[in-house]
């Protein structure tokens, strides 16, 4: 099978990369790291609200930008949104369907769990290797 | 560089052409990428459930890891994820000279993430925080605190060999980048590269917050 040079030159495979979009990719993946660190020392849990869990809150807010910055990364930087086989698509998304079921069969045992059978909570030989430190302090500073 | 003649790429003789090559290749790709989504999802599904089982474990654990060292390692990971794509965009425009200065960019990225993971795990060593029986951290009022530490060290532990094999991609692009192999028509392994690094990437964008700033 010959191949020239010249052919190659002309027929590119793939998408072409743009610097402009991946320069705003980057700065925009770099910002949504820095508002999840504030999401983070933002003590919203400190609010005097009742009625919602303002902790929970934090975590999803925390979550959710996680989740962007990965659409954005499998978007741009695996270049998901260039592709023009469909099929790398569905492998990919397919991925997070079975995750999904694997999801809700755990949390449909785990919250369940000992519901039927009370014996099921009970740990069978289990001896946990920490040493409770009843004088420990209740905010312990970071390890680097 | 000018003095060494573009390399013709010869494409494997099963293939009809370059395009059916590439394609075929990117698709082993995202069938690599698939099963190790299977598998860091099911580790990242399996911290959330930790997180659910045992909230007083990651509530003390979590305080004892380092955010900042985690945000460090968050801009080591995405700025090394920007140069390895403007590597593989500039493999496109062939111009090798770039192509490296941006691999090797992204190796010392991948090397700054790998040292600030050894400070981490040091300082935990230092202070017995080991996963399961060799546990011997002190201050802890959780019988499950161990879980926690556990965790932390088979995620980022498989995280950081995924890390590793990365860069020794980059150092497989690096030297075909030295022969002149990548052309405007030719740059597969760098685009491959290219996606598994953005892979990496992907899993840090869960394991950080996961371990970081959620517990």
């Amino acid at each position: 099978m010959e191949h020239s040079t010249e052919k190659h030159m002309e027929d590119q495979p793939g998408h072409t990369y743009d610097f402009k979009i991946l320069g705003r990719v980057y700065a925009s993946l770099l910002f949504l790291a820095a508002l999840m660190v504030g999401f983070f020392l933002l003590p919203i849990q400190r609010l005097p609200i009742d009625w919602l869990d303002l902790l929970l809150v934090k975590r999803l807010l925390i979550l959710g930008c996680s989740l962007v910055m990965a659409a954005i990364v499998a978007g741009f930087l695996m270049g998901l949104k260039y592709e023009k086989s469909k099929l790398n698509s569905v492998i990919f998304f397919t991925n997070f369907a079975f995750l999904f079921v694997f999801l809700v069969f755990t949390l449909a045992d785990v919250a369940c769990r000992g519901i039927i059978d009370p014996s099921f909570m009970q740990q069978i030989n289990w001896k946990s290797p920490v040493h409770i430190d009843s004088t420990a302090d209740s905010t312990p500073t970071p390890i680097p | 560089m000018a003095a060494t003649a573009l390399q013709e790429h010869e494409v494997a003789h099963h293939f009809d052409d370059l395009e059916q090559e590439f394609d075929s290749h990117k698709l082993g790709m995202w069938l690599f990428v698939a099963s190790e989504i299977m598998m860091f999802g099911a580790l990242i599904v399996g911290g959330l459930f930790l997180l659910y089982l045992h909230p007083d474990a990651f509530a003390q654990g979590r305080p004892r890891l380092d955010w900042r060292l985690g945000a460090l390692n968050t801009f080591f990971l995405l700025t090394g994820g920007f140069t390895m794509a403007r590597a593989a965009a500039f493999a496109q425009k062939s111009d090798q000279r770039k192509i490296q200065q941006n691999l090797v960019l992204s190796l010392l990225f991948g090397f700054g993430f790998l040292v600030v993971k050894t400070i981490e795990y040091k300082a935990k060593f230092h202070h017995g925080l080991l996963p399961g029986p060799a546990f011997h951290g002190e201050g802890f009022t959780s019988l499950h605190a161990h879980v926690f530490f556990g965790y932390y060290f088979v995620s980022t532990g498989l995280h950081a060999l995924h890390v590793l094999i990365g860069m020794g991609l980059m150092v497989w692009c690096l030297i075909l980048s030295r022969k002149v192999k990548f052309t405007r028509s030719y740059y597969t392994p760098i685009e491959l590269a290219g996606i598994y690094w953005a892979l990496v990437d992907l899993v840090w964008l869960f394991l950080f917050p996961l371990l970081y700033l959620v517990g």
